[in-house]
């Protein structure tokens, strides 16, 4: 009973922080909903099922979904971190941002299941590849929770991701090389144990540190 | 009672509170000090933002880290309020009450009544970021009041309002002050004149003096003086000057002083005990 209306709780104080965030709320859907796969789409009219549409697919994801993973989980602790008054939010012990940006997190990341169980559809190896991104994902949620309380700035949280995001993009080779994740190759096996569980492990930590380090006052 | 025992408070290499103690009773209290002196930190270690206030403060006689629901018991204003600014003020006090452990069923009618008292009812559809200044600040302090707390503790709860709506925020400490603690932090004597039944005088951290509003006017009886311009002591550092004044055309200067002629005596009020006691007159 108690649970019950801790989670009722959780669940109506999610939806009214993601309704702050006002217009930019529908950012992610559209690109992960509407963007990619209408380019999808296009890429599939010039190249059919093929090797190029496959790798095409894992560019414009690997692009966009890590980044967009974090963009509710940011605007969420923007209130926390950056906002007028927001100690207001710390008071009695209180870290009550937790459960939400889990859950905001949560809610996108079953977006991304819906879009590759499609992908998998016409490609199995999109199983692996929903592994890898799920992970790459993982990475971003704890950078942005670190960067934040490290920061106390939003702000400079989007710069560091954008700029991971960038020198991933720039920089890299057939295989993608640790701590950076971007890649030309199919997901494998080996791609996943050498890169991206090392990654979300890494993410990992950040997100626990990020969680017990006291907001700055 | 909310009792604070032996707080000590510093950032860095700098300590603010020093073995801070005091009794707060059903009563509205207000904190005066200049800026700096650690006012706002003493309200943040009561209200647990620092880790301080856990061991340091007891409600009725129990560690305020070990009450359950404590976040009920004490409501909050902090200096700046301004959050939420996308949702409207239903909504944004909605998520407000949510973090009080409050849902949104039981939370409704306390909202209307909230927003009721700071006469706000008309607002409750706007958004908050569409608010102005002195409107925001009484959505804070309703706010404040969800969950009907018995402590409530306000940081500069006039700062940067105008006239009119800090006649409006006294108003609104006269009709919630029965039965609960509250404490104005605040460095603006007028307003703790006009509120508080005890005023606390704050310099660097400690209390310099504490009582009612005649115990801080008697600290500066006998020393407040209505001097004609052409007749201030000769020594500029045996008075201080306190205001200019115009009796009858003639021009008068309101000073602070040890010794000077008894015809000129004047009463004091709380701003000059304030001074007083600041300046250990």
């Amino acid at each position: 009973m108690r649970n019950g209306k801790l989670l009722v709780l959780i669940i109506e104080r999610t939806f009214l922080l993601l309704k702050n965030i006002g217009l930019l709320f529908f950012v992610p859907i559209i690109v992960v909903d509407v963007l990619i796969p209408v380019l999808n789409y296009i890429s599939y009219s010039v190249h059919g099922i093929s090797d190029e549409l496959y790798y095409r697919i894992s560019e414009l994801t690997q692009i966009f979904i890590p980044f967009f993973s974090v963009w509710w989980v940011i605007f969420i602790l923007k209130e926390f971190v950056d906002s007028d008054g927001c100690e207001l939010l710390y008071t009695n012990q209180k870290t009550p941002a937790k459960s939400s940006i889990f859950m905001a997190f949560g809610i996108y990341c079953l977006n991304i299941i819906a879009l590759y169980f499609i992908y998998s559809c016409l490609f199995k190896n999109f199983l692996m590849e929903l592994i890898k991104i799920l992970m790459v994902c993982v990475f971003f949620f704890g950078l942005s929770l670190f960067f934040s309380k490290m920061t106390d700035s939003t702000s400079i949280t989007i710069l560091i991701l954008v700029m991971y995001t960038l020198i991933n993009l720039i920089d890299y080779k057939h295989e993608g090389i640790f701590p950076l994740y971007f890649t030309g190759e199919k997901a494998s096996l080996t791609m996943l144990f050498i890169n991206s569980i090392p990654l979300a492990a890494i993410g990992l930590a950040f997100l626990l540190a990020g969680i017990f380090l006291r907001k700055k006052q | 009672m909310l009792e604070i025992k032996k707080l000590n408070k510093g950032f860095k290499n700098k300590k603010v509170l020093t073995n801070f103690n005091y009794q707060f009773d059903k009563s509205v209290y207000g904190l005066l000090a200049p800026n700096g002196a650690g006012k706002t930190t003493l309200l943040r270690c009561i209200t647990q933002i620092y880790p301080e206030g856990r061991k340091s403060v007891f409600y009725n006689g129990e560690q305020l880290g070990k009450i359950k629901e404590i976040n009920k018991r004490i409501g909050y204003l902090p200096q700046q309020f301004g959050l939420f600014k996308e949702l409207s003020v239903f909504d944004a006090m909605s998520l407000l009450a949510n973090f009080k452990g409050i849902g949104k069923k039981e939370s409704r009618a306390e909202i209307i009544d909230c927003i009721g008292i700071v006469n706000l009812s008309d607002s409750l559809s706007k958004k908050v970021g569409a608010l102005s200044g002195g409107m925001l600040r009484r959505v804070g302090i309703a706010a404040a009041l969800l969950g009907d707390p018995e402590v409530l503790l306000l940081d500069e709860p006039t700062a940067g309002l105008d006239p009119e709506e800090r006649v409006r925020f006294k108003n609104i400490i006269s009709a919630i002050k029965s039965n609960k603690i509250i404490v104005l932090s605040t460095h603006i004597v007028e307003d703790v004149e006009a509120l508080c039944d005890s005023i606390i005088i704050m310099k660097d951290g400690e209390i310099v003096l504490s009582g009612t509003c005649d115990t801080i006017r008697e600290t500066a009886g006998g020393k407040v003086y209505l001097v004609p311009g052409d007749e201030l002591p000769s020594n500029a550092d045996d008075y201080r000057v306190l205001g200019q004044t115009t009796v009858n055309g003639k021009a008068f200067t309101r000073i602070l002083s040890k010794k000077t002629k008894e015809d000129y005596s004047a009463l004091p009020t709380v701003e000059d005990g304030y001074i007083c006691a600041m300046e250990n007159f």
